[in-house]
């Protein structure tokens, strides 16, 4: 009786802390929001006034909508890129049987473990040697960097969820690689690098610091327009242009969660 | 479909990984159309010797010679052996009739024969209607006969199968053990059938190798091996044994005697040496009196405790302190039985002290 209340106790404490913590990780996303729909010119919550009139401002001004389209120029590719090299890192480290297959996961995930302005130092120099600072390619390279960890974590930890035998079998069955890697391995790992992919485009759409080093106002992406008209003039079409952002993210983070639930289902039966 | 199965050669395989050697220089031949199997205890280097004959583990040193063409070096895919594996490794994704027709899809045999030949593979296993469903709606024992129908419907040189039924039930699993047989028969394959289970290997095999710690201690038929095993561990791995550690061995008229560490005075057909060597005899051997018989070994002590199971009585006297020798007859109805702490006899003939290696 008095553990079973005292475990009841235990419970709702659980979920109120819950509860307040997402609300603090979730707060200062939701003030964005409101803000984009003000009807005056300056930023302020919560909004004097409801209008759309900065989402026209902002479809009306040429920058926002080409940075919107570098954004997706440099995030498909990236996205591409990073699940093709992210995968077959991921196959070589969990299935290889070579000697520092283990050392080697540790290289593979340094990027997104560095700062990344020490990346973005170390990358300008090169790109600016081979002249691809400023270029699509420059930054589609600087982004698959730090995109092949989160592709390499997502299909290593699919691999690693089921045993190397399902490969075994479809070779003694007379597969041979290309065949087990097309009709077994791949149809196992599929939920894992979709995911890979879905998290790259994302990360290459929000990311801002390589972006400032290795884009030109031709190439800049969204997060670096609104990170250059923060400095100058602070209006809710900021606030319009991030509410945006987050749309796309939490969409992007939607099919993710949906697709780890199917995963997870699937691992279950 | 009945493919005749290969022989196999195995000629000081090995295998190491780092410090550990997974197979000890192994040299082995099982012949065409035999069902061999394989016991010993778990880490001993079973799962490795079929992983070197399928392919998928390279071999450190040694031959595998397949109706006389050497394997090692080819990879599993052009070998054209079948294997099941321990979870059955069946795909997931893909149907049962995908699942069997795999192997022939990968030989690139026309549609129209896969589909007939997976049907007869079906039939065989007398899963018919299960053709398309997916793995993870059959019970484990279906999943096992797909498991097999997949191995065998290319007609492979040899089957290798790794504890196939020891994710089964009791009783399912003996059933299973008649099916595996007659699949066996009926498509005359070589089978190379691992297993912990020593009843399984007897109930199955032409032959067993027993291993422990990556090497073949003793090769031979269930019923040479449980009558005569050389060395104390297969003694004691196949059904049960009573040791008696050697103080020394003297000459006798009908073989010779064995003096035991407590003392015990045995009489053995054999003769033999002490040096590393220790006395077994089988439960069964042993029978229990409450006067003291005429016989070649004959030793008092106290019922400790008796056990009644289905088909046997199984006592435990106590001949000495820390000594406890195991008793075994069929429980036949209305048997006669004795009491705990009662005083009682054990007897033996001298044919059935045996003389095996003390490992
Ligand atoms: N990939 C590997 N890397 C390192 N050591 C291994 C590997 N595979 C097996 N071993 C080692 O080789 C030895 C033999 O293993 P193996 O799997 O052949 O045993 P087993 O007889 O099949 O055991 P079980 O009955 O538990 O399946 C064990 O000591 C094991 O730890
Ligand atoms: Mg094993």
């Amino acid at each position: 009786m008095t553990w079973n209340s005292s475990g009841r106790l235990a419970r709702i404490f659980i979920v109120a802390f819950t509860v307040a913590v997402l609300i603090y990780l979730i707060m200062p996303t939701f003030v964005i929001v409101p803000m984009s729909f003000s009807s005056k010119s300056y930023l302020s919550f919560p909004p004097p006034g409801w209008s759309l009139q900065w989402y026209q401002t902002m479809t009306e001004r040429h920058d926002y909508p080409q940075a919107f389209w570098n954004s997706i120029k440099i995030g498909v590719p990236v996205a591409l890129l990073s699940t093709t090299l992210g995968t077959l890192a991921a196959l070589g480290v969990v299935r290889g049987r070579f000697f520092g297959a283990r050392p080697m996961s540790a290289i593979v995930i340094a990027p997104l473990m560095l700062p990344q302005i020490i990346l973005a130092i170390g990358l300008y120099p090169i790109m600016a040697k081979f002249g691809l600072a400023g270029s699509y390619p420059g930054v589609v390279i600087g982004h698959t960097v730090i995109c092949i960890p989160l592709v390499f974590i997502t299909v290593a930890a699919s691999l690693k969820n089921y045993h190397p035998a399902y490969e075994y079998a479809a070779m003694t069955l007379g597969a041979g690689w290309w065949s087990t890697f097309w009709h077994v391995t791949f149809p196992m790992i599929r939920v894992g690098v979709i995911v890979g992919g879905i998290l790259a485009f994302t990360f290459s759409f929000d990311e801002l610091i390589i972006a400032l080093f290795l884009t030109s106002p031709e190439t800049r992406t969204l997060p670096r327009l609104l990170w250059e008209d923060l400095r100058q003039y602070v209006t809710p079409i900021i606030a319009a242009a991030t509410t945006l952002v987050l749309c796309i993210s939490f969409i992007l983070f939607g099919a993710v969660a949906l697709l780890q639930r199917r995963l997870s289902k699937a691992s279950k039966s | 479909m009945s493919g005749q199965g290969a022989k196999i050669e195995y000629v000081d395989i090995s295998k190491r990984y780092g410090a550990v050697e997974a197979l000890r220089p192994t040299s082995l031949t099982i012949e065409a159309g035999e069902f061999f199997s394989i016991i010993g205890p778990s880490g001993s280097g079973k799962t490795t010797l079929l992983g070197v004959t399928a392919g998928y583990v390279p071999p450190t040193s040694g031959q595998i010679i397949i109706d006389g063409r050497n394997v090692v070096g080819e990879p599993p895919f052009q070998r054209n052996i079948g294997m099941v594996f321990q979870n059955y490794a069946l795909f997931p994704h893909m149907t049962v009739a995908e699942n069997i027709g795999f192997p022939l899809r990968m030989r690139k045999t026309p549609r129209a024969e896969i589909a007939e030949r997976v049907k007869k593979m079906l039939a065989l296993v007398q899963l018919e209607e299960m053709a398309s469903r997916k793995p993870g709606q059959l019970s484990g024992g279906q999943q096992q006969r797909i498991a097999l129908a997949r191995a065998a419907v290319y007609d492979p040189l040899m089957l290798l199968m790794d504890e196939p039924l020891s994710a089964l039930d009791k009783n399912l699993r003996e059933a299973m053990q008649d099916e595996v047989k007659q699949f066996q028969t009926v498509l005359g394959s070589t089978v190379l059938y691992v297993t912990h289970d020593q009843a399984e290997a007897a109930a199955m095999s032409d032959r067993i190798a027993i291993m422990n710690h990556g090497r073949i201690v003793q090769i031979g038929s269930p019923r040479d091996l449980y009558e005569h095993p050389v060395a104390r561990f297969v003694a004691s791995f196949l059904g049960e044994a009573n040791i008696f550690d050697i103080e020394s061995v003297t000459p006798h008229a009908s073989g010779s005697m064995i003096a035991t560490h407590h003392g015990f005075s045995l009489v053995c057909a054999a003769s033999g040496s002490h040096d590393g060597q220790c006395v077994c005899v089988r439960p069964e051997a042993v029978a229990l009196s409450a006067s003291r018989p005429e016989h070649d070994n004959v030793l008092e002590g106290k019922v400790v405790d008796a056990t009644y199971t289905a088909g046997s009585l199984r006592y435990r006297v106590e001949l000495a302190p820390d000594c406890i020798i195991t008793q075994r007859t069929p429980s036949v109805r209305g048997i006669e039985m004795f009491d705990t702490g009662a005083t009682v006899f054990a007897s033996w003939r001298a044919e059935d002290t045996l003389l095996v290696d003390d490992d």
